[in-house]
């Protein structure tokens, strides 16, 4: 059985585990802005999460587990961060079919909570920014089905705790679970729903594979986990949702016909505020949970929160620019870019081929800008990127400005106004050589022989650097 | 409001909260629904979009 707790014994060198109880009302999140700010991402474990209330929670709160894309890449099997736009590429190659099992072999039924005993209240739900509405299920997997085919649709979505049974829900217009809610909607119905949260992160970031639809995300799951994902039928909807039996927690219910209410404010992906939005409420019905659950949390804005989507994207993004561009190598979505901005990195492209695979690219709807570097370049370095766009972009030439996009969601620095955007791509690429074996007709690069950098490597053998001006 | 493309004019809205004064980021598209009630995240006071004690960039 592969599992979150699986996965922490894997990396328990990579897990920061304060003594003291530490507040779930700013204070875990603020545990890692001051971590991120010193370049260090452990995952976090709280055995005291000290609730609003003062009193110290039973359950444990994990969070900045996929802070550190090495650890994230990693779980999914990838020994190199640097190659995850390609692996993730192909995860829906390497599905593997989801199993049922009985729910006596399924840990998330050890305690079930129906009715009146289910209380949202239980859990420790992080408070995260200031401003935030309130206590907030951040990494809570939303499960819902489409009426007309039955195959389900998987996504996270932020859920504020209002009360014992009610849970704000944040559902983009656009996403698979509002197509699915306004098909029950339109019937008036209410939307059946389940959300999971904890797993293996190959399960989590599996599920965020970018699907179409209507396309189940189960079997990609499995596929990035390896093995074939064991789900149980959810107790208030059957096998109509299932949800996985190796989950921490699972919250059911239903979102009620047309009830639209205010959720938010939230500190976003962006690094800003989102803003108090209408949104649907789930009416809860249902909590399992294993006896000793571990409630996953995933710091909002951060690179906790960045990292596993962005890795999904670059997959994404690599499918559609590689059908136009063969010398494309490579995609990175930096954190420091959050999802508005991509790196392409090419080798060796035939005139007009950077250009044609940013144009595949910029369809992304959540990218405002994509970038393409040389394969000198180290694309997962700003320093780099930025470095190239500074002595290689002369923007007459290089700037291509696409007027009437699709608009990023929660771009804070989207007009007022309009439903579409401009977006840009930057071709920092170099002209090609005259002919194969030829230098390129630019000026060469600074460089220092590889004897010497190993010389100085030597000489800085063993040598504390900390301390020394920055 | 200008019409000059290249103004930097802002985009968000925000409403105070008429029981204590709170400031808040809101949704044009919330206050446009006119019935649902806009929830104050400081005092968690539900209020109707018209009761706002002031709306900035509505």
């Amino acid at each position: 059985m592969t599992d979150l707790r699986s996965y922490l014994n894997e990396i328990d060198n990579a897990i920061f585990r304060p003594d003291q109880p530490v507040s779930v009302v700013q204070e875990i999140t603020a545990l890692q802005h001051v971590m991120a700010a010193k370049s260090a991402n452990p995952a976090i474990f709280v055995r005291q999460p000290k609730l609003a209330d003062g009193s110290i929670s039973d359950m444990p709160v994990l969070t900045n587990l996929f802070a550190s894309r090495d650890l994230a890449a990693k779980a999914l099997g990838i020994d190199d961060h640097r190659e995850s736009a390609k692996a993730m590429a192909n995860l829906s190659a390497s599905a593997i079919d989801p199993i049922v099992v009985d729910a006596a072999d399924a840990p998330v039924r050890e305690i079930v909570e129906e009715g009146a005993a289910a209380n949202l209240l239980s859990l420790p739900a992080l408070r995260q920014h200031d401003g935030d509405a309130g206590h907030y299920v951040t990494c809570g997997h939303v499960v819902t089905y489409d009426p007309d085919t039955g195959i389900d649709n998987m996504g996270i979505q932020r859920l504020w705790v209002r009360g014992e049974k009610l849970l704000g829900c944040y559902m983009l217009e656009t996403s698979h679970n509002m197509l699915n809610l306004r098909k029950f909607w339109a019937k008036g119905e209410p939307c059946p729903v389940a959300i999971w949260v904890g797993h293996h992160p190959a399960v989590e970031m599996g599920a965020q594979a970018k699907l179409g639809y209507p396309e189940s995300h189960w079997d990609v799951a499995g596929g990035a986990l390896g093995e074939a994902l064991r789900l149980v039928p959810s107790i208030t909807h059957g096998d109509k949702i299932m949800v996985p039996a190796d989950a921490e927690i699972v919250i059911e219910g239903f979102l009620p016909p047309n009830r639209i209410e205010a959720e938010g404010p939230f500190a976003e992906f962006s690094g800003y505020q989102g803003p108090q939005i209408p949104n649907p409420v789930v009416e809860v019905t249902c909590i399992t949970r294993r006896s000793d659950a571990i409630y996953h949390d995933c710091g909002s804005g951060l690179a906790d929160h960045l990292v596993p989507d962005n890795m999904g994207m670059e997959g994404a993004i690599y499918n559609l620019a590689r059908q136009v561009s063969p010398s494309l190598i490579n995609v990175h979505v930096p954190v420091s870019g959050r999802r508005f901005q991509a790196y392409l990195q090419f080798k060796d492209p035939k005139p007009g081929e950077a250009r044609d695979a940013m144009m595949a690219a910029i369809s992304f709807r959540r990218l405002k800008a994509v970038y393409a570097f040389d394969d000198d370049i180290n694309i997962f370095d700003d320093r780099e990127a930025m470095w190239a766009i500074a002595t290689r972009v002369q923007w007459h030439r290089d700037l291509m400005k696409l007027d009437g996009l699709t608009l990023a969601p929660l771009d804070p620095s989207a007009p007022a106004t309009g439903r579409t955007i401009t977006k840009a791509a930057i071709d920092a690429t170099l002209p090609p050589a005259p002919k194969p074996g030829q230098p390129k007709p630019v000026a060469p690069r600074n460089r220092v022989s590889d004897d010497a950098l190993a010389a100085a490597e030597a000489v800085l053998d063993g040598i504390d650097m900390t301390g020394w001006p920055s | 409001m200008s019409d000059s493309l290249f103004d930097k004019t802002g985009n968000a809205t925000w409403a105070q909260c008429p029981s204590c004064d709170y400031w808040f980021h809101v949704a044009p598209a919330l206050l446009a629904l006119e019935t649902v009630d806009l929830i104050c995240p400081d005092c968690a006071k539900p209020f109707a979009p018209a009761d706002a004690k002031a709306l900035i960039g509505k």
